[in-house]
């Protein structure tokens, strides 16, 4: 028994080792770059720490709002800056490849932006599949891997798994013309399958609501005939599905968090039921980045809802846009003994807030500006 | 060659298999990304010293094994150099045994899942196990025997008809 668990163990792990993306090229000149710049800031640290103690009052929205509501008013307040243009993602990942047929664009409806998936060629002649994908915070993702032709068609990967719609992608052999998601109840949604001009493949897409759960999905050829089934397992994360630990904390804007401990301390946020957002809690990572450096605050979005976790002497969270317009969301403390306060708040704006950019303010009970965090305007990631 | 080609070689020889790594040490592409990035920055750190004195794959990878169990879950807050695409799912996995089994590792506390990972993977001894971790023999054997139990009891290993279970 042990043996044949050992044997399993073995073969899982080296058959999972082959779905990691691969390193990018030109990594390394990155890491060197950011390698650099941390311990710059780390210098820049030491010597600002005695500016970090002094707050600036500012009157910006007088008083508390218990209610966490909207408000506007205008603020003499700087506008976000228009993030500096990165390198295109794009030609970041295609860096030391050679591009093969046409790029497919698809919506990733989790970001409501574009997605590319694209064939390429490296420099030992092995074809590649890549992905590009961009959030709305600015944040890009990208990543090449070699297909196993014996195996297609292959479900390569999805967007996000908590949004409401999950774009499920992969590919297939030509003599494939359709793809069909099977759905518990029998129902069937239709997807697409695409073989851009040049590509040696063809490129499937299925957008499904998150909440429908997925059997298999189904190949058809020309003439209709079932070539192929393969089963989905795709999971959600544990700490989606992890029992939570003591209270939920209801807040403004039918918004709950709850607490889970699998597999770290995570808060998980959810919305008439569904999960939104989730933040990291374990008392060594609160408010703390890779390199060790506290932040004042971390806010996620959905719809028009803001929300999140600010450390525990703010007890006002304005959101600014260029304009001036501030919605307001008051702090609460939190049921579980967490050194952090949490908020809720929704704003009015038409537009989105990362492609326009927003400030976020921090105040304490006298209304005493604590820290500021600027977004600065997103612009898209490729041409 | 000077220090940062002789760093940009490395990462060019071995920063795929150290993504591999930390890809089965974490179960998703994105801790394994942030995991070997923050790795190889702080490589790069020490990278003068490092590479004159120990094994810089080794090194990384104990870097890599000690930042998922002390204090890791993905840290959307700062992004590294380079993220990479979302995967939900993993096709990479002929059966269901392996499926299976590959979300019972899920299950495992971290240090349990990389002791596992470092025999089973990595194939390291025990006592490379303990040196890396900074832990006695005894206890790597016994966060094997731990981790080997609980998937003992969370996956079926019925003999396979057709290399699959049905």
């Amino acid at each position: 028994m042990s043996d044949e668990l050992e044997t399993g163990l073995r073969a899982t792990l080296g058959h999972a080792a082959q779905g990691a993306p691969m390193l990018p090229s030109g990594l390394a000149a990155q890491l060197i770059t950011r390698s650099r710049r941390r311990r710059t800031h780390a210098r820049a640290v030491v010597a600002g720490l005695a500016l970090a103690a002094v707050a600036v009052p500012v009157g910006l929205v007088a008083g508390d709002r218990p209610g966490g509501d909207v408000s506007t008013a205008t603020a003499a307040t700087t506008p976000p800056e228009t993030a500096p243009r990165r390198q295109d993602l794009y030609e970041l990942a295609m860096k030391d490849l050679t591009p093969l047929g046409d790029r497919l664009a698809v919506q990733d409806p989790g970001e409501g932006l574009a997605m590319l998936l694209w064939f390429a060629r490296n420099e030992k002649g092995d074809t590649l599949f890549c992905t590009a994908s961009q959030s709305r915070s600015g944040a890009g993702a990208y990543g090449c891997n070699e297909p196993d032709e014996e195996s297609m068609p292959t479900v390569v990967g999805s967007t996000n798994l908590i949004a409401e719609k999950v774009l499920y992608y992969g590919l297939t052999k030509s003599e494939v013309t359709a793809v069909t998601t099977l759905v518990a109840g029998g129902d069937k949604i239709p997807g697409k399958v695409e073989h851009p001009a040049g590509t040696p493949w063809a490129i499937w897409t299925a957008t499904i609501p998150r909440t429908t759960r997925i059997d298999a999905f189904e190949f058809t050829d020309a003439q209709g005939q079932v070539t192929e089934r393969k089963k989905e397992y795709g999971r959600l994360s544990e700490e989606f599905t992890a029992e939570p630990v003591g209270p939920a904390a209801t807040l403004p804007h039918d918004l709950v968090a709850t607490l889970v401990k699998t597999p770290d301390e995570t808060l998980i946020w959810r919305l008439d039921g569904n999960v939104i957002g989730q933040h990291l809690v374990r008392a060594k990572d609160l408010l703390t980045n890779m390199g060790g450096d506290r932040y004042p605050v971390s806010m996620q979005d959905r719809g028009a809802h803001w929300f999140g976790i600010t450390e525990s002497r703010t007890a006002r969270v304005d959101m600014i846009a260029p304009d001036g317009t501030a919605s307001t969301a008051a702090t609460r403390p939190n049921p579980w003994n967490i050194d952090v306060r949490l908020f809720s708040g929704v704003h009015q704006r038409t537009k989105d807030i990362y492609a326009e950019g927003f400030e976020l303010v921090g105040y304490d009970e006298a209304g005493t500006v604590l820290w500021r965090e600027s977004q600065p305007a997103v612009t898209p990631l490729w041409r | 060659m000077n220090d940062d080609h002789l760093f940009a070689k490395f990462v060019a020889e071995s920063g795929d298999a150290l993504l591999r790594y930390g890809f089965v040490l974490s179960g998703n592409p994105h801790d394994a990304a942030d995991l070997t990035q923050e790795a190889l920055i702080r490589l790069h750190r020490v990278w003068p010293r490092v590479q004159r004195t120990r094994d810089p794959v080794s090194y990384s990878r104990m870097i890599m094994t000690r930042l998922h169990i002390s204090a890791w879950r993905r840290r959307r807050r700062e992004h590294l150099a380079w993220d990479p695409p979302e995967r939900g799912v993993l096709d990479t996995l002929p059966s269901d045994s392996e499926r299976e089994l590959w979300h019972a590792l899920a299950g495992l506390p971290r240090k349990q899942r990389a002791v596992l990972v470092l025999r089973f993977y990595e194939d390291l001894t025990d006592p490379e196990i303990a040196q890396l971790l900074g832990i006695s023999r005894g206890t790597v054997r016994s966060h094997a025997s731990l981790g080997l139990s609980r998937l003992r009891s969370a996956v079926d290993l019925r003999p396979a008809t057709n290399g699959d279970r049905s």
